[in-house]
């Protein structure tokens, strides 16, 4: 079944159908949310509040739109606030959060990669970050992360190109202390 | 390939490694939708606009639950006398206020807890344990519910949710699980 049909079914009132929806979109959600918090638990409960939002917003979902991007917007919202929310309470404590502890070890090689690209986008910006996880990550066009973000499609180029050069300096200047 | 696609693998297959705890993550969402969606049909006083995709008619399904319920209960409680279980009697009373007390009976061998789920109580794993019964493998609850269908399944340790064996499945399954099915009725009586 389709996201569109899903939906169709959730709008009818099949709470199951929607169920459906956050079973194939939650994982992507998540790991979206985790990147751009650096952490776990806030990024769960930033998940939650989306797919309970989209629940409660399905009445004004357009048919014409997409399922993914359409709850996408909804996600990077909820996240911005969060991010907002979570440098407020670092200002307050003056306590730095750690992002490479934030993104729960595996018990792979894959803890070392993740754990590099994770140090590498510390001290990236909400924008860059947002951008580059966005199009690098989630592989989505420019133009859908322009209805996502609502940032125009030059500005986001630019910005992809400024996060990407700037984690890979650092991604590379990690893997050479690694190697060490 | 050259280095700039190279490291854009990298990078890409570093951000899409699946993050740990994600499936518990995901039930518990579900948990809190299914609460949401409780509020909502409460809201709406429609017991029959099936919470989990329930398609059968009421009536139907109030006469194969009651006659399940009958041949179970009267059933579990042999197997629980001839155990030395002091059977749960009756398991099914109606209370003052227009609901009904029914037990809940459940074996789970090597169970270290277990607990029930439906549309009662959220799903709430945490809302409504059982009492192990003395044998150890028996648990029972006691849980005064509305008159009405209700679906409902056990959560074991947890983790594994599984439907009542003496109760018939809802037709269409929920994310993947079986939900069993009651019904509750003023006319009911064992």
């Amino acid at each position: 079944m389709t996201d569109a049909e899903l939906v169709a079914h959730a709008v009818a009132g099949d709470v199951g159908a929607f169920e459906g929806l956050v079973a194939r979109h939650h994982a992507d959600c998540l790991r979206f949310a985790a990147h751009m918090l650096g952490d776990r638990i806030e990024a769960e409960d930033v998940v939650q509040e989306t797919l309970l939002r989209a629940y409660r917003s399905l009445g004004t979902y357009q048919e014409r739109q997409q399922f993914r991007p359409w709850l996408f917007r909804i996600l990077v919202n909820r996240c911005r606030t969060a991010a907002g929310r979570a440098h407020a309470r670092r200002l307050r404590t003056a306590v730095e959060l750690t992002p490479g502890a934030a993104i729960v070890r595996d018990a792979t090689d894959g803890f070392e990669l993740r754990s590099r690209l994770s140090r590498a986008m510390e001290g990236l910006d909400e924008v860059h970050r947002e951008a580059f996880v966005l199009k690098l990550g989630e592989g989505l066009e420019y133009e859908e992360i322009a209805r996502i973000t609502g940032a125009s499609v030059p500005a986001l180029k630019m910005r992809v190109k400024r996060a990407r050069d700037q984690i890979r300096a650092r991604w590379e200047e990690l893997e050479h202390d690694e190697r060490r | 390939m050259n280095g700039d696609d190279r490291w854009d693998d990298d990078a890409r297959a570093a951000y899409q490694l699946p993050i740990e705890g994600e499936e518990q993550a995901r039930d518990r969402a579900i948990l809190r939708l299914r609460r949401e969606s409780a509020k909502r049909r409460t809201g709406m006083g429609a017991w029959w606009v099936d919470p989990d995709g329930l398609r059968m008619r009421p009536a139907l399904a109030a006469v194969c639950v009651l006659a399940v319920l009958v041949i179970g209960a009267w059933s579990g409680a042999g197997w629980m006398a001839s155990r030395g279980v002091r059977a749960p009697r009756p398991s099914i009373a109606t209370l003052p206020s227009g609901s009904t007390a029914v037990t809940f009976v459940f074996r789970a061998p090597g169970a270290t807890r277990v607990s029930l789920v439906g549309d009662f109580n959220g799903w709430d794993p945490e809302a409504t344990p059982l009492a192990r019964a003395t044998t150890g493998e028996i648990w029972i609850a006691q849980v005064p519910l509305e008159h009405g269908l209700h679906a409902y399944a056990f959560v074991i340790d947890g983790r594994d949710w599984a439907p009542d064996p003496s109760a018939p499945l809802a037709p269409v399954a929920t994310f993947g699980r079986r939900n069993s099915l009651l019904v509750v009725g003023e006319d009911q009586a064992l």
